[in-house]
């Protein structure tokens, strides 16, 4: 079988996979009573029971679970994802203003916590039992072990509150009024690369001073585990026979780390990144909570807490295709990685 | 790797010294670890918590939304400074009186002038028809959910526009006679009189909107033909729910929901100009960054819990308005008929010491037994951080006709004993009783009060059981609309700053609460409503003074607290004033300055 064949075989299975995701996830959100349901629509405790008993019927939640499961599903069909509540907007104008967010910061984040982890990882294995090793796997479990929110708010208090750098929020107000200018263009609404597109530096590290601290909290946070793994599979790889050898043959040394145990010892880093990238996508509550970042991972704690199933749904089948895309291109990599692997 | 590590550290250095040298080119230089100094000179910044559901002003019914269209719309007539019962001309040239012939059949009929020459945001001369149009269009919307309750009250004696089924119930020919244009003027015609109109009007429900640009945008075009169209529509879809234009001083510039809403001053404002150029309504979860915005000047107000009041009392550089009293009033009803179906907050559903029956508080020794076992002290310094007062009675201070001569029962152990042995016969006394006390998860002063009543009670016998129980608001909303849950936190911030609206929904059998509690006194109706379309004040007077000695004769539920609350401002703000009808600080941009 040829590569685009194996890749259309998974993406075609991909819509299996989304079908089952939504059915379960739907299943799941009609267990509980249409009275819990409608409270998504209910504003206030002043609500008359009258009132509570007219969004019941007006919303359509005592339909059986199938028709409730169907209607959503025609109007999918038809590019209407619902209206979320919780973004006041339809599901689809809600991602788009979300979605940028979050993707702006994993877009910046990963590269740095897989270089870092690799790095810091590659560094504690050469250097076994040394100082350095002790100092990476003190900062890798102290990074694990972190609570996400006090490492977020201690950052916060020292950088923003101490030293008045890094604000919290995505942009400065004076920036936001450049923003919605007539001579500047939001392409992507990623905002440091529309600024690039714009070639708005001012826009661009003002953008940044904003991105600074989640990346710092995240990549310290993120980074301890490849760390730790890319350590632990690079003192396998050193170990191995063909590496003696070719140290005993006098082969250069730093040629031997770098091209050959790193890249065995890769493997398994790849996979711990997709996924990490995979469920970045799908939005750090905490991290975005912390740093007043509107994103994914905020829309959906609202969305779940306040059973807004039209954004729970459409942010569980955009979460369901990252994971079989970012699947698809971990497997296409790792052939690349070690040869050997064949697709089929 | 020494050039990757030293390349990173050179790269971290610059980058944090280049931030700070962009946080020092834009503001005034400041001495560390704290910089101050007003930054966004003509732009006022509010950190706050509180999503805006809707911009349409027949639509919004919550302090996120009110506050903001209070920046771009205007009513008739306002409060006037710091007062809730007087009021000043807005779009109205004069307030009616009966001495100008602006109130006439007893207070059945209104008379407005309308303000000459004043403009929408789009340029528009605002006219007599949009003052009719704006009302009607109310209660042609009626969503679920609105304010409409209230003109549709006072025009129809209607509470809906709709039964339980969604058939509607009203003819469109009342909505349309109750407001007519004469001339120059506005008349509203009520169903009945009602001293409250004209608290009522002051609201933001009661803003003028421009009739031709509502059309124009696809709303309601004013004729009977169309009016069931637009009737309770889906939420969001209603025409003005994130497009606005009005007359007020600012007027909307961006809503990006969810994140932040701003507004700039409206340069042919018909008043006074607003010395601020910008309001921006931004919203910010975490408390700890709120607070670090507030000290770092990026934001001017900031909401700050109650819980915060004392750890902010200590920061410098920030005015701190102190115990300003609220109209909010919290309570604790008692469901005298609570649902026995399927229902496990009363465990057997009958009085057999492993549950309660459902008319378990129909009993008023149950009653009177838990109100003597109300810790009112000890809720207010522990749960409320002293930051309350206890209201005793629906009505709350700083209304006309509170009376302030009662009491309430005192926190007292021993009387409680005894009301409890008299309780369905004895019976209670020697079978105990089990029943599961709800509050919504999150709502930590609900969460005290429960475990402080709980606890009282159980210690006064072991075979009482109460557990006390956080659940979602979703789960408690379910609860209070099925009549499930034995008794229930209940809190009520008002719609209009008149007694009415206190006791209408905690006493009147029609109420939004004490219909959840099943309380229904017919003498209490009587006096509700009496005390309604009365407009003798000696007469209100002893109306409300009887409704309140029959809350306490009855001992129809808890009154709890009546909050106060601090505000915390930046001490370069300047020009605020306190009014309990306010949703917030925030609604005093036009009035505020930055020096």
């Amino acid at each position: 079988m040829n590569l685009l064949n194996y890749i259309i075989r998974r993406l075609l299975l991909m819509i299996l996979v989304l079908i089952g995701v939504s059915l379960i996830v739907f299943s799941i959100m009609m267990l509980i009573p249409e009275g819990q349901r409608v409270a998504i629509y209910v504003t206030g405790e002043k609500i008359r029971n009258e009132q509570i008993e007219s969004l019941i019927m007006k919303y359509g939640l005592r339909d059986p679970a199938p028709v409730q499961y169907f209607r959503w599903m025609k109007n999918i069909f038809k590019g209407d994802f619902g209206h979320s509540i919780t973004a006041s907007a339809p599901v689809l104008e809600g991602f788009k203003m979300y979605f940028p967010v979050t993707f702006e910061l994993v877009l910046y984040a990963t590269p740095l916590i897989v270089i870092v982890g690799i790095w810091l990882g590659t560094l504690g294995a050469v250097k076994k039992d040394q100082p350095v090793d002790h100092f990476t796997r003190v900062l890798a479990i102290v990074g694990y072990s972190l609570p996400t929110f006090w490492l977020g708010l201690m950052l916060m208090m020292l950088f923003y509150g101490l030293l008045g750098i890094f604000p919290p929020g995505t942009i400065s107000n004076v920036g936001k009024e450049v923003l919605y200018s007539p001579e500047y263009h939001q392409y992507t609404r990623i905002l440091t690369i529309d600024a690039i597109l714009n070639w708005r530096w001012d826009i661009f590290w003002d953008a940044l001073n904003h991105l600074a601290l989640p990346l710092i909290n995240l990549v310290l946070l993120s980074s301890a585990l490849i760390m730790r793994l890319m350590r632990s599979s690079m003192l396998d790889a050193l170990g191995q026979d063909y590496i003696r050898t070719a140290l005993a043959k006098g082969a250069d040394k730093k040629t031997i780390i770098a091209t050959h145990a790193r890249r065995n010892a890769l493997i398994p880093v790849i996979t711990i990144s997709g996924l990490m990238f995979a469920s970045l996508m799908g939005g750090m509550v905490i991290t975005e909570t912390i740093f007043a970042r509107k994103g994914i991972g905020l829309w959906m704690a609202r969305a779940a807490t306040q059973l807004d199933v039209a954004a729970i749904m459409f942010n569980v089948l955009f979460l369901g295709t990252v994971f079989v895309v970012i699947n698809l291109i971990v497997d296409l990599i790792y052939a690349w990685v070690d040869p050997r692997i064949r697709l089929t | 790797m020494k050039k990757l590590s030293l390349t990173l550290l050179v790269l971290l250095v610059a980058f944090s010294l280049f931030a700070r040298g962009q946080q020092d080119a834009e503001q005034a230089p400041a001495p560390a670890p704290v910089p101050v100094g007003i930054k966004n000179p003509d732009t006022l910044v509010l950190a706050t918590i509180g999503t805006i559901p809707s911009l349409d002003v027949a639509v919004a019914y919550d302090t996120a939304s009110w506050t903001n269209m209070r920046q771009i719309y205007e009513p008739l007539i306002g409060y006037k400074g710091t007062y809730t019962d007087v009021f000043e001309p807005v779009l109205a040239s004069e307030i009616p009186t009966v001495a100008n012939g602006g109130i006439l059949e007893g207070g059945k009929v209104f008379r407005f002038k309308i303000r000459k020459g004043v403009k929408f945001h789009n340029g528009d001369i605002v006219t007599p028809e949009d003052v009719e149009y704006s009302f009607e269009r109310s209660m042609v919307l009626d969503p679920d959910n609105g304010p409409n309750w209230i003109w549709l009250f006072l025009f129809l004696g209607e509470w809906c526009t709709r039964d339980g089924d969604g058939n509607i119930v009203v003819d469109y020919a009342d909505i349309d006679k109750a407001i007519e244009v004469d001339g120059d003027y506005v008349v509203f015609t009520l169903k009945l009189p009602a001293p409250y109109f004209l608290s009522a009007i002051g609201n933001t429900w009661g803003s003028v909107l421009n009739k031709s640009y509502v059309i124009e945008n696809g709303g309601w075009n004013g004729t009977e033909a169309t009016w069931k169209d637009y009737n309770n529509p889906a939420k969001d879809e209603e025409t003005l729910w994130d497009i606005a234009c009005g007359t007020g001083p600012y007027q909307l510039e961006r809503w990006e929901k969810g994140v932040e809403l701003s507004v700039v001053r409206f340069d042919d404002y018909w008043g006074e100009k607003p010395s601020i150029r910008k309001g921006i309504y931004k919203i910010v979860e975490e408390w700890s960054t709120r607070k670090l915005m507030l000290l770092q000047g990026d934001a001017d107000i900031a909401h700050v819990p109650s819980m915060y009041y004392d750890e902010m009392d200590k920061e410098s550089g920030i005015t701190v308005y102190k115990a300003l009293p609220s109209l909010s009033v919290g309570g604790i009803g008692f469901n005298q008929a609570i649902s026995a179906t399927d229902n496990p907050a009363i465990y057997s559903a009958k009085l057999d010491g492993a549950g309660i029956p459902p008319d378990f508080f129909a009993d008023i020794n149950v009653r009177r037994g838990f109100l003597s076992c109300w810790d009112s002290e000890t809720y207010i310094n522990d749960a409320m951080g002293g930051y309350a007062i206890d209201p005793i009675t629906p009505i709350v201070t700083g209304l006309p006709f509170k009376d302030t001569s009662l009491e309430r029962a005192p926190f007292d152990k021993e009387a409680a004993t005894e009301y409890f042995k008299k309780a369905f016969g004895g019976e209670l006394w020697e079978k105990g009783f089990k029943f599961d006390f709800l509050y919504n998860t999150g709502n930590v002063g609900r969460e005290t009060g429960c475990k402080i009543l709980a606890e009282n009670v159980m210690a006064l016998n072991p075979k009482f059981q109460i557990n006390v129980r956080g659940v979602e608001w979703a789960t408690y909303i379910s609860n209070l609309r099925s009549k499930n849950m034995p008794a229930f936190f209940i809190g009520w911030a008002p719609d209009y700053p008149d007694p009415d609206n206190y006791v209408v929904p905690y006493m009147h059998s029609g109420g939004t609460y004490a219909s959840r509690c099943s309380y229904s006194n017919p003498h209490v109706d009587e006096l509700v409503e009496a005390a309604a379309m009365s407009l003798d004040p000696a007469e209100r007077k002893r109306l409300y003074f009887e409704l309140q000695q029959i809350w306490i004769d009855d001992a129809a539920g808890i009154m709890t607290h009546q909050p106060i609350v601090n505000r915390y401002i930046r001490d370069w703000v300047k020009g605020h004033f306190y009014n309990p009808m306010q949703s917030g600080s925030y609604d005093l941009l036009p009035y505020l300055t930055k020096e």
